[in-house]
């Protein structure tokens, strides 16, 4: 994924340091309002997934694109999450799958994870509102395809 | 020809790939990851034997040719006895080689797709390529293209665990 998604970047940056502070991966994205504010935000290019798992640990709320890897890394660690979708009107992704997945969890509306609007000009708003949830759902529930994939697996051989 | 007896190979790309991938086979017994990034996800995990390196293939027609021969060496020298997949197109070469020498290979579509396969799982199915094709959706099962939903890594009702689903298979 070597695409852009400077959209929550920006947003990210208008947070206010009284409400927001911590660990920003940015990627291939323009992080130069990021980096303007190094008492509110340690900006990191990448981390490896051991790092990404420590600091995520740490955290109090993930904001993050809607990848699937983040979204069960984060549910796994059962962190509250803002979950914005990278959109394909904004070249942010080659389709608009993110979005697809993000419209799915919005409908089963799990406890704890939210779906950021499409501007993100509300990501302080959403940041508020996730903050209060005390419980977050589990969304993890690989039981069924975990035994067909084994069953599958054992009668084949 | 003999059914080989070794480890299962499970083939994924880094990230969401990855991490399905990672979860689904998690009761499997011995397990090759095979990927082109990010090994270290795959090294600290539990119960995996050893990571293989395969080549980034993009766009590139060359990536998949190399991929093919290196492959190859992999199978002959593990002797798998399955392949499963959860994409991307990286994959392709190894359902070939595991058709030819008689593999039983599984794709399982990523999740993210929710309203649609994805390329690679199309491919794979207009070449026939996999013993079997399963999605994580369960509209988008297809029983004339041989596509089967037999659950899904995540709970796909409100209000978290499919309750039924883990008594059905504890």
């Amino acid at each position: 994924m070597s695409r852009k998604f400077n959209r929550l970047l920006d947003a990210v940056a208008e947070l206010d340091d009284g409400l927001a502070r911590g660990v920003v991966q940015y990627g291939y994205s323009d992080c130069s309002r990021i980096l303007d504010r190094p008492h509110q935000w340690d900006a990191r290019h990448f981390m490896t997934d051991a790092e990404l798992g420590t600091e995520m640990e740490k955290a109090d709320i993930v904001i993050s694109h809607a990848g699937v890897g983040t979204i069960l890394k984060a549910n796994a660690l059962r962190k509250r999450l803002i979950i914005c979708p990278r959109l394909h009107m904004y070249d942010e992704h080659v389709d608009d799958h993110q979005l697809q997945i993000t419209n799915f969890i919005s409908s089963i509306r799990p406890a704890g994870i939210l779906v950021s609007e499409a501007n993100y000009k509300s990501l302080g708003d959403a940041i508020h509102e996730v903050a209060r949830c005390e419980v977050v759902d589990e969304l993890i529930n690989p039981y069924s395809i975990q035994a067909f994939v084994k069953d599958m697996i054992d009668a084949a051989a | 020809m003999k059914q080989w007896s070794g480890p299962v190979f499970i083939m994924a790309s880094p990230g969401g790939h990855a991490s399905q991938a990672l979860i689904i086979t998690e009761r499997l017994g011995r397990r090759i990851f095979l990927s082109y990034s990010h090994l270290d996800k795959f090294r600290s995990e539990k119960g995996v034997e050893k990571v293989l390196r395969a080549f980034p293939v993009r766009t590139s027609v060359i990536g998949h040719v190399a991929n093919f021969g290196l492959f190859a060496w992999y199978f002959l020298r593990y002797r798998p006895r399955a392949l499963v997949s959860t994409g991307g197109p990286f994959c392709l070469p190894a359902f070939v080689i595991a058709k030819w020498v008689g593999v039983p290979c599984f794709y399982i579509d990523t999740l993210s797709r929710v309203e649609g396969f994805s390329n690679t799982c199309q491919m794979i199915l207009d070449r026939k390529l996999a013993s079997k094709v399963l999605t994580q959706w369960p509209h988008l099962a297809d029983a004339d293209k041989g596509v089967e939903y037999h659950g899904s890594i995540i709970a796909l009702r409100h209000g978290g665990n499919n309750v039924a689903e883990i008594q059905q298979v504890a």
